[in-house]
């Protein structure tokens, strides 16, 4: 195991931890308004101080970490595998089906960054589906052309030749000697892209656009210490730390695995 | 020039299909767009003149086509809450992102340029970690927390800068490094990429051998040579700077195209959120057609490698 996956996976047993076993113990309630104790600093019982409803800001730190992980992991999971499925039959088939998958990836490409799932968003309303679905329509497209270009590489290899002219199907071949060369290199690009889909979650919510407020998610509780920055500046600094720590953690993760194949 | 031709039209076909799915898009919506606009106590006449005003009462063929033709003409349709060309209002907005985008460039450029060229130079342990450093805050760290980590230390602990809005340049310095951290970033790592990549070829060594200086060899050699590639590479990223203009002018409350953007779409003004994107991926497009006709001039290996796909 190499020093990257260490911090990985380090940094981010700490954000598991702290998002899915403490809130088991630490028995408060994330919704639970209290306006004569708002903006306090931390207490015995509000531990890292409340917001600006008077609600304990370390429990919803908490379900916060919760939802953007299970938001990252759902997108993560569809993108992957509606790329992974549609890069090895276009790498596979070619000829007029890669051509239209390959378009469709380039028309998503014409988006820059976010805007995609922006002008999606902006039009269907935002809601936890909306999210999920738009960021997982913008992200499928980095796997397509991964899996694409890796079983373009593949079927050429001599065994799949051999396989075939010994009348294996499609399907078999596809399944039972392309998959396995392109599933490790999917792992580290989605261990990869984790990062970046948490990013893009967090930062639409910061403009309103992602996570329904009523949830409290990391980019929620941002946006709204933004207009308490003069008083309190908790309300940032820590939803800003743990997405701080998740991000680094996914990184040096995906780094981490990248080297552990590559020396297999 | 085959090159040169297919990518020009490749660029028109991604044009042409960001119009047409922002077309499909507002088309979709679940629900009427002008009682989503109007709201649910809206009266039925009022309902039925802006159907009309917005032609969304003509055969979907012939909204397609007027669609179509304002985008072309440059006016992009005509936002309903200014009741004006979007064309217009964008260009009262344009100068506050233009500006912001400059600044975002120059501190990228600030930033990564001596730390790239001197870990290509002296590598070692201290120039190793600097780079690291700047990549990790340049992409671990998001522009929306970024943003108000700097109006933290810089406006609230130590006084200096003003919290938000626009003014002089002292206005401009937080916005430009929240903008340009992330490009910095990127840019180090080319630099010192491309730098390294040039200083291992046969020349440099003949240079060497020669008996030139190792400062004038890397000056007038070196550098030259490998600044070609970081300006092309600088030229592509300029469209994702744009897309982080919208997150960085809203956290400094910042009047340009980026929170024209987040206004209309909380006013729910969709001519002029299809007009925005319609002319942020238009940017987009036309920056990345710049740079890939730069660097096919500059480099005309590319063309044999086929790059594009």
């Amino acid at each position: 195991m190499n020093f990257s996956l260490k911090i990985g996976i380090v940094l981010l047993l700490f954000i598991i931890i702290f998002s899915f076993i403490i809130p088991i113990f630490y028995n408060v309630n994330p919704m639970k308004l209290d306006l004569s104790n708002d903006l306090a600093p931390p207490s015995l019982k509000h531990p890292l101080g409340t917001d600006d409803y008077g609600r304990d800001i370390l429990k919803r730190l908490m379900i916060g970490g919760q939802i953007s992980l299970e938001i990252s992991f759902i997108v993560i999971f569809f993108s992957s595998s509606i790329g992974l499925i549609l890069g090895i039959i276009a790498g596979y088939y070619g000829g007029i089906i890669d051509e239209i998958i390959m378009r469709i990836v380039d028309i998503l490409l014409s988006f820059p960054g976010i805007l995609l799932a922006l002008t999606l968003i902006s039009f269907f309303g935002n809601s936890i589906l909306n999210l999920i679905l738009a960021l997982s329509l913008m992200g499928w497209v980095v796997y397509a052309r991964l899996s694409r270009g890796i079983t373009l590489k593949t079927k050429q290899e001599d065994y799949i030749l051999s396989t075939r002219a010994l009348g294996a199907g499609d399907i078999y071949i596809m399944f039972k000697h392309i998959l396995p060369s392109v599933i490790p290199i999917i792992i580290v690009q989605a261990s990869l892209g984790v990062s970046s889909v948490i990013i893009a979650e967090t930062g639409l919510s910061f403009l309103g656009l992602g996570v329904p407020i009523s949830y409290p998610s990391w980019g929620n509780m941002i946006n709204a210490g933004r207009n308490y920055i003069l008083i309190n500046t908790n309300l940032i600094l820590f939803p800003s730390i743990l997405l701080i720590i998740t991000v680094i953690g996914f990184n040096y993760l995906g780094e981490g695995l990248r080297k552990f194949f590559s020396g297999h | 020039m085959k090159f040169l031709i297919k990518r020009f039209l490749i660029a028109i076909f991604s044009l042409w299909s960001v119009f047409t799915i922002v077309f499909f898009i507002i088309h979709l919506i679940p629900g009427d767009p002008v009682e989503l606009m109007l709201g649910e106590g809206a009266q039925r006449g009022d309902v039925e003149k802006m159907r009309k005003e917005l032609g969304l009462n003509k055969p979907i063929i012939k909204q397609y086509s007027n669609y179509i033709k304002n985008m072309i003409n440059g006016t992009l349709g005509k936002s309903i809450a200014q009741n004006r060309a979007v064309s217009e209002i964008i260009r009262e907005r344009i100068l506050s992102t233009v500006k912001l985008a400059i600044g975002g460039i120059l501190i990228a450029i600030i930033l990564s340029f001596p730390i790239g060229i001197l870990s290509s130079y002296k590598e070692g342990k201290l120039t190793d970690k600097l780079s690291t450093g700047i990549s990790v805050i340049g992409i671990a760290i998001p522009n929306f927390v970024l943003g108000p980590i700097l109006i933290i230390i810089f406006s609230i602990k130590l006084n200096l800068l003003p919290v938000a809005g626009e003014g002089g340049i002292s206005h401009l310095i937080l916005p430009s490094l929240t903008l340009g951290t992330g490009l910095a970033a990127i840019l180090t790592r080319i630099i010192k990429t491309s730098l390294d990549e040039e200083k291992g070829k046969e020349y440099i060594k003949t240079l060497e051998m020669i008996g030139f200086s190792k400062k004038r060899i890397w000056i007038f050699h070196i550098l030259k040579n490998a600044m070609i590639p970081i300006i092309t590479i600088l030229t592509l990223q300029f469209g994702a700077l744009l897309t982080g203009t919208i997150i960085t002018e809203t956290v400094f409350s910042w009047q340009g195209i980026g929170t024209l953007l987040i206004n209309s779409i909380r006013q729910r003004d969709y001519p002029l959120i299809e007009g925005l994107i319609i002319f942020i991926s238009f940017i987009y497009i036309v920056s990345n057609l710049i740079a890939d006709i730069l660097y096919v001039i500059v480099d005309p290996r590319i063309r044999l490698k086929g790059a594009y796909r």
